[in-house]
This record gives structure tokens, sequence and C-alpha cells, in this order.
């Protein structure tokens, strides 16, 4: 006990500034010690971002551009499944998808007739095969689906919309947006449609408020008019 | 509160109706301006086959043209190359409309099928019929009913034992009628 008391009493008379020094060591350790990340980051991230915001920049630039292009793209069996036509395409490799301005599609049905879809813009993405993602188009701007060879028959109809996506080797056409649908016999107006191209049925997608509205041509019948 | 909630309820049905019925003005208004030989198909789907050249609506169908409304829960229009073949209304039951512009009298028909045969203005009402023209009601299996001259055709059906039922409203006789008498 005595030992002990003495030992204590030695530790009393330290001086002060002693006591100080040590606690302001230790906190500045504990500081260094803390800030050791923020340094490292310091360090880091300047460089990180540069390549970051350099991915994006290159992301964002085509890595190839091309003007008045056509291409056939073909299904497993061989046969076209469809072809596009655009006055000029962009192709984002990274993004896996190609804007084009001024496309014209064909998409063939059943009987091999071909659809014809235009438009202001455009923008193809790659689907993958592997988890039976269709390929996909989609359509801006005057929107417009024809079929040349059932018009001449007086049984086609053309199809006029803003925005259109294309399930190409689905075979089928939808849009949620306001859609004209003329006929030889009838004009239809909506919102929404849901087209196969394989064998030329619509449906027009019920909405909440909207409701199909069609006119009807019992007599001949002029689109002019 | 419960006092507040009862008071919004009548209140609240009152607009809906009030809503309901401008809406069905606006619709109506909408439906009415046909140019003639044009009819005007509105319902809550659709779908045109084109392969069989029919387009067929469903969902509250509303058909009008020239004064003449059907109405049902489906319609099927069938087209040829040049022109509309027929247009068959079916609901429980589908019904038809038409103002007389001498009389001022409507005809009214009721049917679970009412075919209109565009090319003869030719109304065909089967199952259940019943057509209703200047105050006189004919029920029957089948009627067929001419647009243009206002005559109608009913008959028994070949399917059914039903007989054609007339209901005549016989005009009432003016007293000075009744002094010529000897």
């Amino acid at each position: 006990m005595s030992d002990l008391n003495a030992s204590t009493k030695a530790a009393l008379p330290l001086p002060l500034h002693g006591r100080r020094g040590l606690v302001f060591a230790g906190s500045l350790a504990a500081l260094i010690f803390l800030f050791i990340p923020w340094f490292q980051n310091q360090q880091d991230t300047p460089t990180l971002a540069l390549d970051n915001e350099r991915e994006e920049a290159l992301a964002l630039q085509p890595s190839s551009t091309a003007s008045g292009v056509t291409w056939q793209v073909f299904s497993q069996t061989g046969q076209l499944s469809y072809e596009i036509s655009a006055s000029k395409l962009q192709q984002f490799s990274n993004e896996q998808f190609a804007t084009i301005v001024g496309p014209s599609i064909q998409v063939q049905d059943k009987e091999l007739r071909p659809w014809q879809i235009s438009a202001g813009q455009g923008k193809v993405s790659q689907g993958n095969q592997l988890s039976d993602q269709d390929d996909q188009i989609e359509l801006f701007e005057r929107v417009r689906i024809t079929q040349a060879q059932r018009q001449n028959a007086l049984g086609g109809i053309s199809i006029e919309t803003s925005k259109l996506s294309i399930y190409p080797n689905d075979k089928r056409a939808y849009t949620e947006e306001s859609v004209i649908v003329k006929h030889p016999r009838f004009i239809t107006r909506s919102n929404g449609l849901d087209l196969d191209l394989q064998t030329g049925t619509l449906r027009f997608i019920q909405g909440d408020i909207t409701r199909v509205v069609s006119k009807l041509f019992l007599h001949e019948h002029s689109e002019d008019s | 509160m419960n006092t507040h909630h009862q008071n919004h309820k009548p209140r609240s049905l009152v607009l809906t109706l009030v809503v309901a019925v401008a809406l069905t003005s606006i619709g109506w208004a909408e439906l009415t301006t046909d140019a003639a030989g044009e009819l005007t198909i509105e319902g809550d789907n659709a779908v045109f086959m084109q392969e069989a050249n029919r387009i067929e609506y469903s969902g509250n169908v509303v058909a009008v043209m020239d004064g003449m409304r059907i109405t049902g829960d489906k319609v099927a229009v069938q087209m040829t190359d040049d022109r509309i073949q027929q247009i068959v209304t079916t609901g429980e039951p589908a019904n038809f409309y038409q103002a007389t512009a001498e009389s001022g009298e409507a005809t009214t028909a009721s049917a679970t099928t009412i075919v209109f045969l565009p090319q003869t203005s030719i109304l065909e009402l089967t199952g259940a019929a019943a057509l209703r023209q200047a105050g006189n009601t004919v029920s029957s299996a089948e009627i067929r009913y001419d647009l243009a001259l206002g005559k109608l055709v009913a008959s028994g059906g070949e399917t059914t034992s039903e007989r054609v039922r007339m209901q005549l409203t016989l005009p009432s006789q003016s007293p000075n009628n009744e002094e010529a008498q000897p």
C-alpha cells in the first residue's frame, strides 16, 4: 500500500505543460489518423473524376456516323427480318444503340407484304438474343405506317402518330400516344394501339378516359374530303 | 363529423350527376354533327382485323347517323373491298332510336341483335325483338324495319314458336265526328 501511495505521489508532481503536451500529441495523432483516408481521396478523386467525365464524354460521342445508309437485319433462319434506311446514322457502341434521322423502315408481314414505316427521327437499340430481348426501334415525329400492297387492294390502313415503338423480330408496333387510323371505309381516332405486323390485327388500347371513335363512310369516300 | 360527411354525400352525388349529364350532352353534341352517309361509332375498345376486313367495338358502344342511334355492348362492322356490308349490334338488349321528322314522334326498338344493312337501309332485329312506333308496339322473334320507308315486317321466326304480337293504340274520336254519325 505504501509503495502504491508512493508511486501515486510520484506521478502527481509532473509539470502541467508536460501533461498538456501529451494530450496535444495524442490529439494530433488521432487527427492525422482520421484524415489519412481524406488525404488519400484528395489525391485519388481528381483522377477518377476526370476518368468518369472522359468516359461519359466518350459515350456521348458517336463511335461512328454515316449518311444515306440502308441496312438489313436477318433472322436466325436467314429470312429478312427488317430493313432500315436513314439519311443520317450515329452509332453509340458503348450504349448499344444508334440514332437515326429520317428513318424509313420495312417490316414484312406473314405474306411477305412489306409495311412501310417512316418518321422524323428514331433510335435503334440492339436486343439480347440470350435473354430473348428483341431489338427495339423507337420512332418520333410524324410517324406514319402504311402497307401499300393492301391499300391498293382497298383493304389497307395507314396510321399516324407522334411516337411508336417497333419490335421487328416480334413483328409488333406499339404506342400510347394519340393515333389516327385511316382506311378506305373509316377513320378512327384514339389513344394508344398495339399492331400485329404479321396479321395486321390492330388493337386500340383501352384508356381510363379515352374512347375509340370511328367515322364510317357508308358511301364512296375520298380521303382528301 | 358524421353530419359533415353526410352533408357531403348528396352534394357529391349531385355534382357527379351534373358532370355525367354535361359529359353526355357534350358527347351527344359531337356525335350528332355527322355528314350524310357517315356513321359515327364510339366504344371503350376496338379491334380491327385486317385479314377479315372487320372492326369490332366493345364497351358501351354508341352508333349514330342522321337522327338514328343504336346502342349496345358490342358492335361489329363487316366490310368488303368497296362497301360496308353490315353493322351488327348485340346487347342485353341492344337499343334503336330514330327521330321522325314529320310527326315529331320517335321510333324505338330493342332486341338482343340488331343488324343494320346500310345499302338497303334495312334494320333486322332478332331475339325478343320489340318495335314501338306512333304509340303502337310490335313484339316478335324477328322484325325487319325499313328505315327509309318507316315500314316493318314481323315474323314468328323459324326456330321459335313465338307469335307476332301487336298492341295498337286507337286514335280517340273527336265529338264533332260523333255528332255526324247517324
